[in-house]
């Protein structure tokens, strides 16, 4: 068996990828295990920066979910906060483009 | 905007109509087809149509009765803001417009056609018409406060955005409240939403999340099967072990229980021979209790029979003395009897005394009275006999004929009514008196008889004539009928009395009645000698006669009969015999009475005697029997003796035996003391002991049973795959939670993020149309009666659902609404719009016929709450109706359609 344990520090955009690749390993080889407790996400820094969305309802909604992270103190719910600021910003440049 | 008038001109059925519009109210009534909704129409056209239009709709406002084309005009006189227009629209043959502006009562024209249309729509905010006509999408704020009868229903989001239209403020940007790019982004967001939840919320079967948690369920569950195996596994062996471990142990306990049972069965040597002796101890005292029981029963015999004699000694003694007493009775009963029958003999015979006495005196009482029934029968025949020979001599004196006193009474009355009518005829008949003449004679003719003297007085019964030679005749009348009826009453009684006297050959009346009297007489004296006759008897003598005979006779019997000399001592003849007979009657009823006594007495003896002697025989049988079985006994008691012996020999036998038996006994007793002593010691133990080999034998059976059936199971499972296939599914259970929670925070991001837009978006409306949505929740809530207190719009004010205080319980989404109540909720949204751009200026709504399905309780309250519009916004309101009565409560003119074309 083979556990492959993660720690340190991960940008948000760069989650989807890794958890791509960790599903292909899995899946791929069945004595290994990932262990990603340790594994820190950190807001990227494209979300820091400020989006204008050309539209002030969707602006409104990016504020108030910014708000609402800067209340939560559970980790589990600041990554449900930033996957959907990030989600948000990524459909407003998909109707963008 | 307010209006103040419009004229239509060839327009449809109008030739030409004008219209005043009250400043508040305007109700214009008529029935169909007279044009009401047409006023509507020519606004709608004269204010938002352009004049040079060839639309077909436009085309078709030419009045029907019109030949080839004409020019339809429509005149408005309106205000805005504070300056007053006049619009004339004319449309067809002579299109153009004109728009003038009344400046101190005077037109001024502002702009013309093309320019005047133009101006027309800057001044009402709305939309050039297309080419096709003009549509309500494109009038701006009159698409909510006019409400045409084709176009009933509420603007939607296909009619563009209310916002500009309506003056409602926004923050930031100007437009539609949700821009395309925000409907792109939230159709976005609800399609990542609807990969993971369904419309109600729930997660789906096929989301991600779903699926991974399947699968991990179903991995989950494969582990603890596997964990479920390899633990049974672990148990059996943990058990094998122990079994193999305790056997060595429980084959040590058993050898030593084997060595303890040998020794115990080495100190049990002596055990058999005190057995021996106990069993005969055990004989010897059965037998010695066997003699004594002999020697009891023996004893025990003899003293039944010597006790069985004694009593029935007793009893046969008793029996005897019994049957002495018994003989002694009834010799006595029996003297009684004969004595109680002497008596009854002598009674007897004073009875037959007593009867001959009172025959005796009966034939003495009969033949006295039969001689005094003879004296009085013969004195009766010779009365009898007496009377009739008187009776015989009045017959002989009586005549065959003779008047009755009736007859007689008849003839005498007439005799004196014949007296009487000569009387009444002398008295009250008809007279004249007839003195001739000198010069003739007089004839008087009087019934028929001729008077020929001078001076004649005559009766006359009817008519008197009278008459002189040559002077005539001369009749002298009167009423006679009376003296007539009693000439002939007295003329027919006098037959009547002759011939009553020649009947009874009498000359006179008088000898008629001496006849009569005598006559009577005789009846009479023949009556009084009959009636005497029947008192004496009113049988024939002969019948007498024959009783008399019977009479002797009897008397001739009784003196026949003869008498007794007792009879004749005491019966004398010369005292009341009827008395007599009642006391000899007395005295033999008393002699009876005391017979009877006797011989009740005798029968009661005699029965008394009876059982007596039945009690006699009885105890005779019974002495009999006694002495019977007496014998009997004694010789049941000599075989006794013959057999046993004497009963003092017996029963020293019987305490010799007791004596031997209480011996063997107390033998017996110390034997079985040693040998209870000997069970309880080496004994027991060997019993125990074998018990307790028997057990562990049994027990190391069992476990080695066991073993091998464990040792065979084990061997027969194999874990190995199972730890291997344990690792693969932890591993694979591992990498799927990691996924399973990065699917998780997906889904909650997709779910925070549409509640989050949605909120926003909410908000966003809620601050543009607030203020609307409440008014209308307002005018719903009072025209509904407080049923439906919550109303929510879209942001093209159209309403999405109702709701009972709040949306919690009962919510009611409005396309299932009622038609009454879409109407009412559509009207409600109208007086909201209206009140709302009232603010800035005066407006104007115009409603053809708003309440087609609104029931009169909530369209009275409407009319109540435009009535306060009016008051409070300064609202003015125009009424397309053919129902006037619904509205008369508004504060306004009635305007009647056909009273102004």
């Amino acid at each position: 068996m083979v556990r492959l344990v993660l720690s340190g520090e991960l940008s948000l955009e760069l989650r989807a990828e890794l958890d791509t690749m960790l599903e292909f390993e899995t899946t791929l080889h069945k004595h290994f295990r990932v262990k990603s407790e340790s594994l820190h996400i950190t807001v990227p820094e494209q979300l820091d920066a400020p989006f204008d969305y050309g539209d002030p309802i969707l602006g409104q909604t990016e504020a108030h979910l910014r708000q609402l992270l800067a209340k939560t103190a559970v980790p589990k719910e600041s990554r449900v906060i930033l996957e959907s600021i990030a989600r948000l910003r990524r459909f407003a440049k998909e109707v963008d483009a | 905007m307010r209006l103040h008038w419009v004229e239509l001109e060839n327009w449809r059925q109008h030739s030409k109509t004008r219209v005043d519009f009250h400043q508040d109210a305007t109700v214009i009534y008529g029935s169909n087809e007279t044009g009401k909704s047409t006023i509507l129409e020519a606004l709608g056209r004269g204010f938002f149509d352009k004049s040079n239009s060839q639309a077909e709709a436009i085309k078709s406002i030419r009045p029907l009765t019109a030949t080839g084309n004409v020019t339809s005009t429509v005149r408005i006189e309106f205000t805005i803001g504070k300056t007053r227009y006049r619009v004339e629209k004319r449309f067809n043959l002579g299109k153009g417009t004109s728009l003038y502006k009344i400046v101190g009562g005077k037109d001024v024209l502002q702009a013309a056609d093309n320019s005047g249309d133009e101006e027309l729509m800057r001044l009402l905010e709305a939309e050039l018409p297309s080419p096709r006509g003009s549509k309500p999408s494109q009038w701006g704020a009159f698409r909510w406060l006019w409400a045409p009868q084709d176009n009933r229903e509420l603007p939607t989001a296909k009619d563009g955005d209310p916002t500009v239209a309506l003056h409602l403020a926004r923050s930031g940007t100007t437009g539609t409240l949700a821009t395309p790019k925000f409907r792109a982004v939230q159709d976005l967001i609800q399609a990542a939403y609807a990969e993971y939840f369904s419309k109600t919320g729930k997660a789906t079967n096929n989301s991600p999340v779903s699926i991974i948690r399947d699968q991990v369920d179903a991995l989950q569950t494969k582990t603890v099967e596997l964990n479920k195996k390899i633990r049974g596994v672990e148990e059996e062996r943990q058990r094998l072990d122990q079994y193999e471990q305790r056997l060595p142990g429980l084959e040590k306990e058993l050898a030593k229980s084997k060595e303890d049972l040998e020794i115990a069965r080495a100190e049990a040597v002596d055990f058999s021979s005190i057995e021996s002796q106990l069993s005969a101890s055990e004989a010897a005292v059965t037998a010695a209790n066997r003699d004594v029981e002999d020697a009891a029963k023996a004893v025990g015999e003899l003293e039944k029979a010597a006790h069985e004699i004694e009593d029935l000694e007793e009893k046969e003694k008793k029996a005897t003395a019994d049957l002495a007493g018994l003989e002694a009775s009834c010799g006595l009963i029996e003297m009684q009897l004969q004595k109680v029958n002497e008596e009854v003999d002598e009674r007897a015979m004073r009875i037959r005394d007593c009867e001959e006495l009172t025959r005796d005196v009966r034939i003495l009482w009969t033949m006295a009275e039969a001689k005094k029934k003879i004296e009085e029968l013969d004195a009766r025949i010779k009365k009898i006999e007496t009377i009739a020979s008187a009776i015989e001599e009045l017959r002989k004196k009586q005549v065959a004929l003779w008047p009755p006193s009736e007859e007689v009474e008849e003839l005498g009355q007439a005799q004196v009514r014949i007296e009487a009518l000569k009387e009444s005829l002398a008295t009250r008949g008809f007279g004249v008196t007839v003195v001739p003449g000198e010069n003739g004679t007089l004839d008087v003719d009087v019934d028929g008889e001729r008077l020929e003297a001078v001076a004649v007085s005559a009766c006359g019964a009817e008519s008197v004539r009278v008459g002189t030679p040559g002077l005539g005749e001369v009749v002298v009348r009167a009423e006679l009928k009376d003296a007539r009826d009693a000439k002939i009453d007295i003329a027919r009684l006098e037959g009547t009395i002759q011939a009553g006297l020649r009947r009874y050959s009498a000359n006179s009346i008088d000898e008629v009645k001496e006849l009569n009297r005598q006559q009577i007489d005789i009846a009479q004296r023949i009556e009084v000698l009959e009636a005497q006759r029947r008192g004496i008897d009113e049988r024939e003598v002969k019948e007498v006669r024959l009783e008399l005979k019977t009479f002797e006779k009897k008397h001739a019997e009784c003196q026949k009969i003869e008498r007794t000399p007792n009879a004749k001592n005491l019966n004398p003849v010369d005292v009341d015999l009827a008395n007599l007979i009642n006391q000899r009657e007395n005295e033999e009823k008393h002699a009876r009475l005391a017979l009877d006594d006797a011989r009740a007495h005798r029968d009661e003896l005699g029965k008394k005697l009876r059982m007596q002697k039945e009690d006699r025989a009885t105890r005779a049988a019974e002495q009999k029997h006694l002495s019977e079985e007496l014998k009997s006994a004694r010789n049941r008691e000599r075989d006794a003796i013959r057999l046993h012996g004497s009963v003092e020999g017996q029963k020293k036998a019987l305490r010799i035996a007791q004596v031997n038996l209480a011996k063997k006994v107390e033998e017996y007793d110390k034997i079985k003391e040693r040998h209870k002593q000997l069970e309880k010691g080496p004994v027991n133990r060997i019993a125990r002991l074998q018990r307790q080999v028997a057990n562990q034998e049994l027990i190391i059976q069992h476990e080695r049973a066991e073993a091998d059936q464990l040792k065979g199971a084990i061997n027969a499972q194999s874990v190995e795959g199972a730890y291997s296939e344990l690792a693969r599914v932890s591993s694979r259970s591992e990498s799927l939670q990691e996924r399973f929670e990065t699917e998780e925070v997906r889904a909650e991001a997709c779910r925070l993020l549409r509640t989050t837009i949605e909120e926003q978006y909410r908000s966003a409306l809620l601050a543009v149309i607030g203020p609307i949505q409440e008014e209308v929740r307002r005018c719903l809530s009072y025209a509904t009666g407080l049923l439906h207190d919550e109303v929510e719009l879209n942001e093209y004010l159209f309403p999405l659902r109702l709701g009972e205080q709040g949306f919690g319980d009962v919510s009611l989404e409005f396309d299932d609404a009622s038609s009454g109540l879409k109407e009412t909720l559509a009207l409600c949204v109208r007086l909201a719009v209206a009140e709302h751009l009232s603010r800035s200026d005066t407006q104007c709504l115009v409603l053809d016929d708003p309440f087609v399905h609104v029931s009169s309780d909530r369209s009275n309250r409407m009319v109540e709450l435009i009535n306060a519009a009016i008051r409070e916004c300064g609202l003015q309101v125009i009424i397309l109706t053919h129902r006037p009565m619904e509205f008369a409560g508004f504060n306004g003119a009635m305007v009647d359609i056909q009273s102004v074309k």
